[in-house]
């Protein structure tokens, strides 16, 4: 069966910190999911999310803290900005902009990291492998 | 025109002029920086031909420090849409410039306009005529000064307006006509070559459109990065796309190997041409050089001017109008974008 792949790119602060909640709090997520620690969701720029795919990533969520609560004040509003920039191109290009996800979830939020997280990877699940997989050119 | 920066310089109006020009070696003229009067001679501000932008040149010019002395810039009119987006990135000033632009009939390739001379033709009819200028220049969509000029010049009406009173005041300093520009005929002049991008946008979108089309639309790209080195827009010193963050170790090759049998190289072809899609779209004014750019002759502008006005109108932004629009990645709502939550 087609086990999707899911990077993430979680901020340290705040959805990095949910996943350790989820974990110490038994709350199992899908080990599908890749986390990768970043300082925060505005260091993720486009670059990283397309090398994802072409490493064989079926979907990218980029995570973040809530809309006010940036530990370094805006960087998830420009985080928004840049996904919302990136998804425009990939809609100009017919390129899978379905399956980069951006979530504020805080750091108490062990739950809404878990859900998130299974939500995510059942969408994947039934699309089906993402877009470089097989795929010897990029 | 020659005239006109003749004057400027006579009179002391501006202390240089920045302006295409015949070289010593070869055929096609470049900028030229001018101290010396006698060297308007060999200007050919109208040369319908573009090597490089001179927004780039204006960059390297005062991107350190406003000259201390006016200089009056000869641009066209992407060159200088090009410029207000430099201006706004801090990568230029407009200090003790004189910018002076005209209502462009388009420009050749680099080759065609050798074949043009040596063929012993007048480059500038032909281009009025629209004879073999660029596809990127037929369709292009400001294809006259919009804003933050202080002079420009009209074939049609054969003489100067003024953008600014410093540039209304240069031009009756010197005792030339200022006109009224046409709007009308600019509308029309415009709407004509809209028209021809839309019919290019058409096809483009579907010859692009999926990752098998635009795979084969940039099948023959060999990474060399060109395309950046010559567009006006990118201004890195370093391109992150060349960073060595992006370098592979040998492993990954090996994994590619095993998991796919085999990796195309170079790779990231599609990486690099995507991800820069994400830096320098929102500020693409698809003035083309980095189609004309291009050893391989892949026809880039309209892949990246298609991709380009739609994040751009994601944004209700157009790059290149005015020095009061704030470039979208350099700025924030709170609330904003509910899509994304
Ligand atoms: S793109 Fe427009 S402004 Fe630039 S050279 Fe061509 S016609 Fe002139
Ligand atoms: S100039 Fe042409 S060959 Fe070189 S990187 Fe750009 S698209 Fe590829
Ligand atoms: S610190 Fe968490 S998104 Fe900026």
């Amino acid at each position: 069966m087609f086990e999707p792949k899911i990077v993430g790119f979680f901020c340290n602060w705040c959805t990095s910190a949910a996943a350790d909640l989820a974990g110490t709090s038994r709350i199992q997520y899908p080990v599908n999911v890749r986390p990768i620690r970043v300082w925060c969701s505005g260091t993720v720029d486009p670059a990283y999310i397309i090398r994802a795919f072409i490493e064989g990533a079926d979907a990218v969520v980029v995570g973040g803290c809530h809309p006010g609560d940036c530990h370094y004040i805006s960087g998830n509003y420009k985080a928004r900005r840049r996904i919302k920039l990136l998804k425009e191109v990939f809609k100009s290009l017919g390129l899978p902009e379905d399956r980069v996800y951006l979530r504020w979830i805080s750091a108490s939020e062990g739950k809404k990291f878990a859900d998130t997280m299974h939500e995510i990877t059942e969408e994947t699940r039934k699309k089906g492998p993402g877009p470089f997989a097989g795929k010897r050119e990029w | 025109m020659k005239e006109l920066l003749k004057g400027l310089l006579e009179k002391n109006i501006v202390a240089a002029v920045l302006v295409p020009a015949k070289t010593t070696y070869g055929k096609v003229p470049f900028p030229l920086f001018i101290k010396n009067p006698e060297l308007v001679e060999d200007a050919d501000p109208f040369a319908p031909v573009m090597p490089v932008s001179m927004a780039t040149q204006v960059s390297k010019l005062t991107r350190l420090a406003s000259p201390d002395e006016p200089v009056a810039v000869v641009m066209k009119p992407c060159e200088l849409r090009a410029l207000v987006e430099l201006v706004k990135f801090r990568q230029a000033g407009l200090e003790n410039l004189l910018i002076i632009s005209f209502e462009c009939p388009g420009v050749f390739t680099i080759e065609d306009y050798i074949n043009v001379v040596e063929k012993g033709e007048n480059p500038i009819e032909l281009a009025k005529a629209k004879d073999g200028i660029r596809r990127a220049c037929r369709g292009c969509l400001y294809p006259y000064p919009y804003a933050h000029f202080d002079i420009a010049y009209s074939f049609a009406q054969d003489g100067f307006y003024a953008g600014t009173e410093k540039g209304r005041n240069a031009l009756e300093s010197l005792g030339i006509e200022v006109k009224e520009r046409d709007e009308e005929a600019i509308r029309k002049e415009t709407e004509e070559r809209r028209k021809f991008w839309e019919e290019v946008r058409k096809k483009t979108r579907e010859e692009v459109y999926g990752l098998e089309n635009l795979m084969s639309f940039l099948s023959r790209c060999v990474g060399c990065h060109n395309c950046k080195d010559l567009c006006p827009i990118c201004y890195c010193k370093e391109c992150f796309w060349e960073s060595p963050v992006f370098d592979y170790r040998p492993d990954s090759f090996f994994d590619w190997g095993n998991k796919k049998g085999g990796v195309r190289m170079p790779t990231d072809i599609f990486f690099y041409h995507v991800g820069r899609l994400t830096h320098m779209s929102l500020s693409c004014v698809g003035c083309g050089l980095c189609e004309d750019a291009c050893p391989q002759d892949i026809e880039l502008q309209r892949l990246f001017l298609h991709v380009a006005l739609n994040t751009q109108a994601a944004f209700e932004y157009t790059p290149g109008l005015s020095l009061e629009d704030v470039p979208p990645l350099t700025t924030f709502k709170e609330e904003e974008i509910p899509e994304l939550g």
